[in-house]
């Protein structure tokens, strides 16, 4: 009974110090990649961005990141600059002369067309074997369609413009 | 530059706030995020929307960064539309803190 008890205790003894130097390794290779994950992440946060901003936005981030004290706030720093480039990227591509509500409503509904022009198709393809024509006629409108909902995003100049100084 | 007004939210006013109390006549993106204890996803976007609509302009810190030995720091500070817009912005929250602020 005695020696089992010397036994656990040995047990957790090793695992407990095999478990500290492994969770130092760890604590030493994350310092580690650290600069280089803050790096990658302030790339792909950049190149999510428009083209004119991402040489400033790399430049300051990097500076943030530079400024902010301890390993992970600077990586919990980085990943917030991904949520930032989604919403200056969302904030400086918007339709021009209309609202961002009537922007969505607008690709809906040129979306909802082009639903119901496919669906058109694929039934007369199902009763008439010989539409091959007004099949492939009725995709170049459906892609027509697509692409006009793509336009209706068109890029604000002032981006550029703001981006310029 | 100049367009439409931004949308006033509480972390808007945190930032104006930021750069309206600090001693100095600009600020850093990291020392108003410190300031306004904002995460830098919510702090650009608005710092963005603020220069977009002309409250806001920024430089470029001037030394070189070679020399400095770490990237540039991009400072922002009020333009005088943002000076005056943000007065009207903060006259029917705080009238007590504005005397204070800006004298």
């Amino acid at each position: 009974m005695g020696l089992t008890n010397i036994a656990v205790a040995a047990g957790i003894f090793v695992v407990g110090v095999l478990g500290a130097a492994v969770s130092r390794l760890l604590a030493d290779e994350a310092k580690a990649w650290t600069p280089r994950a803050v790096k990658t992440l302030i790339r792909v946060a950049v190149a999510r961005l428009p083209e004119a901003q991402r040489s400033r936005r790399d430049e300051e981030w990097q500076s943030h990141v530079n400024d902010t004290p301890g390993d992970l706030s600077k990586l919990i720093t980085a990943v917030g600059f991904i949520i930032a480039s989604r919403r200056i990227r969302d904030f400086s591509i918007p339709i021009i002369g209309i609202g961002k509500e009537v922007r969505i409503r607008l690709q809906l509904t040129i979306w909802l067309f082009a639903l119901i022009f496919a669906s058109i198709l694929v039934q007369m393809a199902v009763r008439d074997k010989d539409t091959r024509e007004t099949i492939i006629i009725g995709f170049a409108v459906i892609c027509l369609l697509m692409m006009a909902a793509k336009m209706t995003v068109i890029k604000n100049p002032h981006a550029d413009e703001r981006e310029a100084n | 530059m100049g367009n439409d007004d931004p949308r006033i939210s509480a972390q808007t006013l945190r930032v104006l706030a930021a750069l309206m109390t600090t001693l100095r006549d600009e600020l850093s993106g990291a020392e108003i995020g410190r300031e306004a204890k904002l995460a830098s996803g919510s702090l650009y976007p608005i710092l963005a929307r603020l220069e977009d609509a002309g409250w806001l302009a920024s430089r470029w810190e001037v030394e070189d960064p070679s020399a400095l030995g770490r990237p540039r720091r991009r400072y922002y500070r009020f333009t005088a539309l943002g000076a005056t817009k943000v007065k009207e912005a903060f006259r029917p929250l705080a009238p007590a803190v504005w005397g204070l602020a800006w004298g």
